[in-house]
């Protein structure tokens, strides 16, 4: 079943592995709301996240933060977080901090599907 | 080089507009010569800094005002911030984040991307509650902040 939250959608792809659906931003006023949402599909099993950067135009060091702490929770369970359809300005802090050496990027979502599912 | 500037009262649609402002320049930088992620960069280190002051700064029983002047000289963006708050120790700040920085962190990188993304990086005490930072980012820089460097320590640890 989709979620839709105040700033994410997150989308089942199979038993383990979710869509969120990052939106416009993911900074210092959504962060906790994603750490939130991220917790709640981990409790439900999921293991796998891909992250769709696709209508991302902000992404500060508090989002950046909630997304290690989402790799810290799930990397122990075997699980993967994953960027897709990255967007200029998120490729410009992935490239800043080098985050491309913990988190796979795909073109796209299908890409990351057909790579994780 | 002309200058770009604009006063921000409400700190919760500052970083928005800090942006916006740094946007709308975007065209005419490029024809400059101003490399497009150089602005991406410009507007991720204010959006940092005003963050950092909506998120920490005290300002007393002052209304918050920021100033946001910036522009372009050759390839490089200037830009100064000025606030009325308290203001802080951004040398004592920034040592401490940078001695609780580990692999993948959850927190603290703010003002560690703001030091580390920038060249001239000033930070003044006009009076008790004006300060003013300055910073510039260049085309010619090539800036990264490894948070992945550590080879004997599991980022997921």
């Amino acid at each position: 079943m989709q979620v839709t939250t105040m700033t994410f959608t997150v989308e089942p792809c199979n038993q383990d592995t979710v869509i969120v659906r990052i939106g416009k931003a993911l900074d210092f006023r959504n962060a906790a709301e994603f750490k939130s949402t991220c917790q709640t599909q981990v409790r439900s099993g999921a293991r796998n996240f891909i992250l769709d950067f696709s209508e991302t135009g902000i992404l500060d060091s508090t989002g950046l933060g909630s997304i290690f702490s989402l790799y810290r929770q799930v990397s122990p369970l075997e699980g993967q977080v994953v960027f897709a359809a990255v967007s200029r300005p998120v490729q410009v802090v992935v490239q800043l901090t080098r985050t491309y050496k913990v988190f796979r990027q795909f073109p796209s979502v299908d890409a990351a599907k057909e790579a994780l599912v | 080089m002309e200058s770009v500037k604009h006063r921000f009262r409400d700190l919760n649609n500052a970083v928005d507009e800090a942006r916006d402002v740094i946007a709308a320049s975007t065209t005419s930088w490029i024809g400059r010569g101003v490399d497009s992620d150089v602005i991406e960069v410009a507007k991720l280190v204010a959006h940092e800094w005003i963050a950092n002051l909506a998120r920490h700064a005290s300002f007393g029983d002052r209304a918050p005002e920021i100033l946001l002047d910036v522009w372009t000289e050759g390839t490089t963006i200037h830009c100064t911030i000025e606030d009325n708050s308290d203001g802080f120790d951004l040398d004592a700040e920034l040592a401490l984040a940078r001695s609780e920085l580990g692999p993948a962190p959850a927190r603290g990188m703010g003002l560690v991307m703001v030091s580390t993304f920038t060249a001239d990086l000033e930070y003044a005490h006009l009076d008790p509650t004006h300060h003013r930072v300055k910073w510039s980012v260049s085309t010619d820089d090539n800036p990264h902040l490894d948070l992945f460097d550590d080879p004997d320590q599991d980022p997921a640890e």
